[in-house]
């Protein structure tokens, strides 16, 4: 826990904590704005469930707006790290890397978690305002197809594992903050231009895409979805957990 | 150099490269007795991070074995590290956050108490600087500060990379009196490496000279104090010179022709005087007759620059 809290300390003054609070409200006021600028165009046909069509909206906010996020949060990260040239001292103190390691994926994780309950935070309170402020939209008149958010939160956080971790790997070993960040959105851009092509699904940078859409009923758009990404996350895992306890110098 | 038993730090054979092509390290010897205050010197580029990298587990040596408080470094480096306080060439500091944040983050990395962070910024002259940012440090309190970092865990073994680097003389003054404290009333071992003997010269008791990665000399400032007087040297002037040179074969001195003077190699002081002596009897005239001792320095030079002849 204490290791833990220095991994929090180290992000003082930084503007990682801020972009984690204002990048989670950027995507849902976005939508806010939209929304209060043409409100005809959002009303619903009668007996239809608001809800899912700005759910749907959100969903798609977060596989593009999480990932960005995603990236430069580890960027940000592992760059307090370089710029104190603080690996050295760390490998010295009387903790194993293991812990190292885990502690600081795991405080990415966190960080990701909480950006991720936030953005729904902001974007499900949004609906709400919406609702009350402008009845027509009818977001009073619905509950909120809670099993939906739910189904695509865990879809879409294993959808961006194995993204976490290869970007944690990429920024441990570039000390650039720019290279790190710029490899990590190229994946992006691929994954996105080819979200449709049938392998897509094997490119790990792809997989948050193929939420794109998200169904409020079906099931994920390919079977092999979990097992894909899970079988990425562990394989990454592995292989930067070695590089970094055999072969990082620092 | 020492009784076996009592190294803290110890080093055989080592040798290290980044590349097949090019050693950096060639059999190092290091032997660091307990207590000691151990001067690592040598010119920059001689291979002193890097033995102190390897000392550290930070690089592993191609050949050669490491032995810290009597075990192998990497037998259990978390222990050995537990009593370690280490600063590797620039300080690793968190330069947007405050000195207190940067020893908050090792003093609870170490679980150390927390009023032991005040404790080590008044030590080395911080404490009333603690709630600054690091970055409007200058270069010398960073210094202190990385010290402070090394300092948190009491240690039992202190390993500083060229502590007083950017520091002005009083700074270098007061370090070396802390770094002398901790020596005298704690018994901590420490190893200072350093490119200037002059910074080092007050402080340490043992020292190791190092360079093109060879050990050219290891041993008690007494043992470099020792070469220095070999090294020093009467000089000689008179009206007939080469009656002058006899004289001293004829006695027994070691004599020869420098480049102005003769030069007869320095034993005591009791010698000068029956040189002078000598020269008076002889009815020679005396121009110059003049002691001159190599400092601890040149003595160091020397080393350095000829390496099969100190």
């Amino acid at each position: 826990m204490k290791l833990f809290q220095t991994e929090l300390i180290k992000l003082k003054n930084t503007f990682a904590l801020w972009l984690t609070v204002l990048g989670a409200s950027f995507m849902p006021l976005l939508l806010l704005s939209a929304y209060l600028l043409s409100v005809k165009e959002f009303v619903p046909a009668p007996g239809v469930n608001p809800w899912h069509e700005y759910l749907l909206r959100t969903f798609n906010g977060s596989c593009l707006f999480s990932t960005g996020f995603i990236l430069l949060i580890i960027g940000l990260i592992l760059n307090v790290e370089h710029k104190a040239h603080s690996w050295k001292h760390l490998f010295v103190l009387p903790i194993s890397r293991k812990k190292l390691y885990f502690v600081k994926i795991v405080f990415i994780f966190v960080i990701i978690v909480v950006f991720i309950i936030l953005y729904f935070l902001f974007a499900l309170s949004i609906g709400q305002f919406l609702g009350f402020r402008n009845a027509e939209l009818k977001f009073s008149e619905f509950d909120v197809p809670n099993a939906y958010v739910g189904r695509f939160l865990v879809a879409f956080f294993v959808s961006i594992m194995p993204l976490v971790v290869i970007q944690y790997w990429i920024s441990l070993r570039m000390e650039n903050l720019v290279a790190s960040l710029g490899l990590g959105l190229l994946g992006l851009l691929v994954g996105l231009l080819f979200k449709n092509w049938p392998h897509i699904i094997y490119f790990p940078y792809a997989i948050p895409f193929q939420m794109w859409n998200y169904e409020a009923t079906g099931g994920f758009v390919l079977d092999r979805f979990w097992w894909i990404a899970t079988a990425y996350t562990l394989l990454f895992l592995v292989l930067s957990y070695m590089d970094f306890t055999k072969k990082f110098r620092g | 150099m020492q009784d076996l038993e009592q190294l803290i730090i110890e080093t055989n054979h080592l040798s290290f490269g980044f590349s097949k092509e090019k050693q950096v390290l060639n059999d190092i010897n290091l032997q660091i007795p307990k207590g000691a205050i151990y001067g690592f010197l040598g010119p920059n580029g001689a291979g002193k991070t890097t033995t102190i990298r390897i000392l550290l587990n930070l690089l592993k040596p191609r050949n050669g074995s490491v032995k810290i408080f009597g075990k192998p470094v990497d037998d259990d480096p978390f222990r050995t590290f537990s009593r370690i306080g280490a600063l590797i060439e620039t300080p690793s500091l968190y330069e947007h956050l405050t000195g207190l944040d940067n020893l908050m983050i090792t003093s609870k990395m170490r679980d150390i108490p927390d009023s032991r962070v005040r404790e080590v910024l008044e030590k080395v002259g911080l404490s009333s600087d603690g709630g600054t940012h690091v970055k409007k440090y200058s270069l010398g309190m960073k210094q202190r500060l990385g010290l402070a970092i090394a300092l948190l865990p009491s240690p039992d073994l202190l390993i500083l990379d060229e502590p007083t680097n950017g520091l002005d003389p009083n700074g270098i003054i007061e370090i070396r009196e802390l770094l002398l404290f901790l020596s005298k009333e704690h018994g901590v071992t420490i190893l200072i490496s350093s490119h200037l003997l002059s910074e080092i010269e007050k402080l340490v008791s043992h020292l190791g000279i190092l360079n093109d990665g060879k050990m050219l000399f290891q041993g008690s400032v007494r043992e470099l104090q020792q070469i220095r007087a070999e090294q020093s040297i009467i000089e000689i002037d008179t009206d007939q010179n080469e009656k002058a040179f006899n004289l001293m074969v004829e006695n027994n001195q070691q004599v020869s022709q420098g480049k102005q003077f003769l030069e007869v190699r320095f034993c005591n002081l009791d010698q000068l005087s029956r040189i002078a002596n000598l020269l008076v009897t002889a009815g020679l005239s005396i121009y110059r007759i003049q002691l001159i001792e190599s400092s601890l320095e040149q003595t160091f030079l020397s080393f350095i620059n000829n390496p099969d002849q100190p």
